[in-house]
């Protein structure tokens, strides 16, 4: 369990409404800069079936995705959430986004409590989301776009990122056009050009074979060490977590929750050969049984 | 004859642009030989004066480009079609926009579209017109309710099949409803709502034909009656002919405008 200790005024903040809205409320309180950036405060989250029509009152049908899960993220940490599938990661990870409002519970970002989506975090999905109809620049400066930058600022910036991702050339395709790994990479390309604080990672190279897998993920480390983001990856993979982290959340089975965090042991830059270092070896192994307890492998269905 | 399929053949056997395209042109036409071919004959071995020849027909048709009848009677129901057709875009255009995107208002309706779709409207045309008389007003009507849920339904389907990763994309940057609708949903519904459009307009020009041959006479209906009681064979098919290609040209309008649409 995290061992986060709660503060009366947080408490207070949770009992608010938990609608969404397009914007960021003001949170319990304006802290100190030493606070968390994302802090994701006992939250619950459950899900009514919807396919069977009329028993949607029905409280016992509910499947709880998360239960009474926290943790934090510090400002510039990149932190891992591992765990079985169906144990509510990604749920967790669009609630961050504001995407899904919480049940019960509250998260904070940057000491405000969230209430939908926000121009401080950027998403990069699973299956990279891409307009098919767009090309990559396009692609790119979706967000600018949404913000009414001026066509030649953010065609210039989509350009720029395009050529920081490893698409230089490639500007003008269309999605279709383009591999698994490359729509990803215009993602990614996505996430950054709207300038976040935060990226939240949700399993963004879980559809891609082993090779390309790999090549992303030295790209992700290029690039983010340049940034400096606060970035949250949720992932299937012990190894990219232990790889990618300074961090690692282990998460149980339905209902999820957080059953452990453990600091990755290895310093930056990371480098492909640190995975045969004894304290890689020795953290995957300890993942691994976390993973296969009974309690965790249960969402497995 | 046997040269044009020789032709198709070779083509098929050679194997690179220059061949696809023969192949191409060649083949359909090589298939409406043939089709001709059994079709004189067929209607030599049964001498009827509701057939024609294919060169009959042929020949009706040149004559018929230059009757001014001819034309009048397209004009007539043309004005009906389109204005019933415009109408069929305007409100179904909307309405299948709106229920694909409000689950509500998709409940609210889903009974009565799949009802709509599935019920022959011929049979409600008889209370049309005792409701509104043997009027253009009617037909115009007749042709809205043919083609309404052949244009909700597709555009509907459009707007419904965009995937929620597209619209938590958008919403994840901050995008407001009219901004989803401009960059996301319209975009990706325009190839549906085309495809309704198309099947909308066949649906409505079935039903102008439907109510003019069988309640209004006028127009195309008014005509085509004309050539059958006269036993006017060939000229019949010829203006049928003329419809298809009438029709075929309004299609590539609509393919047209769905270019447009994409490359904006």
């Amino acid at each position: 369990m995290s061992s986060f200790a709660w503060q009366p005024n947080e408490i207070k903040a949770r009992e608010l409404s938990t609608t969404m809205n397009p914007t960021i409320e003001a949170g319990a309180s304006a802290k100190a800069g030493s606070d968390p950036h994302i802090d994701v405060g006992q939250v619950s989250k459950s899900f009514r079936p919807t396919g069977g029509g009329r028993g949607g009152q029905d409280d016992s049908r509910a499947v709880v995705a998360l239960e009474d899960t926290s943790f934090q993220v510090r400002r510039g940490e990149f932190v891992s959430v591992v765990g079985p599938s169906g144990c509510g990661k990604t749920t967790l990870l669009r609630m961050i986004a504001g995407l899904s409002p919480v049940d019960t519970g509250q998260i904070n970002v940057g000491g405000k409590r969230v209430a939908g989506p926000g121009p401080d975090r950027a998403v990069v999905f699973q299956h990279a989301a891409l307009l098919p109809w767009a090309s990559v620049v396009d692609n790119i400066s979706f967000g600018l776009r949404l913000r009414k930058t001026p066509k030649a600022q953010r065609t210039a910036r989509a350009r720029d990122l395009a050529a920081l991702v490893g698409l230089a050339g490639f500007e003008n395709h269309l999605p279709g056009q383009l591999s698994g790994g490359m729509q990803q990479r215009v993602g990614l390309a996505r996430a950054l050009a709207v300038d976040p604080q935060i990226l939240l990672l949700d399993e963004p190279f879980g559809a891609l074979d082993e090779i390309t897998r790999r090549q992303m993920q030295d790209e992700l480390l290029r690039i983010w060490s340049g940034t400096g983001l606060t970035s949250l990856l949720i992932t299937h993979s012990v190894d990219e977590a232990i790889f990618l982290s300074d961090r690692i959340l282990v998460m149980s089975g339905r209902p999820g929750r957080v059953i452990e965090e453990i600091a990755v042991p290895m310093g930056r830059p990371r480098e492909r050969e640190m995975e045969r270092t004894p304290e890689f070896v020795d953290l995957r192994e300890h993942v691994w049984r976390l993973l296969s307890s009974p309690t965790v492998a249960d969402a497995h269905d | 004859m046997s040269y044009s399929i020789g032709q198709s053949r070779s083509g098929g056997v050679r194997v690179g642009r220059v061949g696809h395209a023969v192949l191409r042109v060649v083949l359909p036409a090589a298939v409406l030989v043939v089709v001709c071919l059994a079709w004189n004959w067929y209607v030599g071995t049964k001498h009827s004066f509701y057939l024609a020849t294919a060169g009959a027909i042929f020949r009706a048709f040149i004559r018929e480009l230059g009757d001014g009848a001819v034309w009048r009677a397209l004009w007539t129901s043309d004005v009906s079609l389109l204005a019933g057709f415009a109408i069929a875009v305007a409100v179904g255009v909307p309405l299948g926009l709106v229920i694909g995107r409000v689950k509500r208002v998709d409940r609210l309706f889903a009974p009565y579209l799949q009802i709509a779709l599935v019920t022959p409207v011929a049979v409600l045309m008889p209370i049309v017109l005792v409701a509104l008389g043997l009027s253009r007003t009617a037909q115009i009507v007749v042709v809205v309710l043919f083609a309404l849920p052949f244009v909700v339904v597709p555009t509907r389907g459009g707007v419904v099949t965009i995937p929620r990763d597209w619209l938590d994309m958008a919403s994840s940057y901050g995008a407001k409803e009219l901004q989803v609708w401009r960059l996301v949903l319209l975009p990706g519904a325009t190839q549906a709502i085309v495809n309704g459009l198309r099947l909308g307009f066949a649906h409505a020009l079935t039903g102008e034909i439907t109510v003019e041959l069988s309640l209004i006479a006028i127009g195309i209906g008014q005509l085509i009656i004309r050539y059958q009681s006269h036993y006017q064979a060939a000229a019949l098919f010829a203006f049928v002919m003329l419809i298809s290609i009438q029709s075929i040209i309004a299609m590539g309008l609509l393919s047209l405008i769905e270019r447009k649409v994409r490359r904006a």
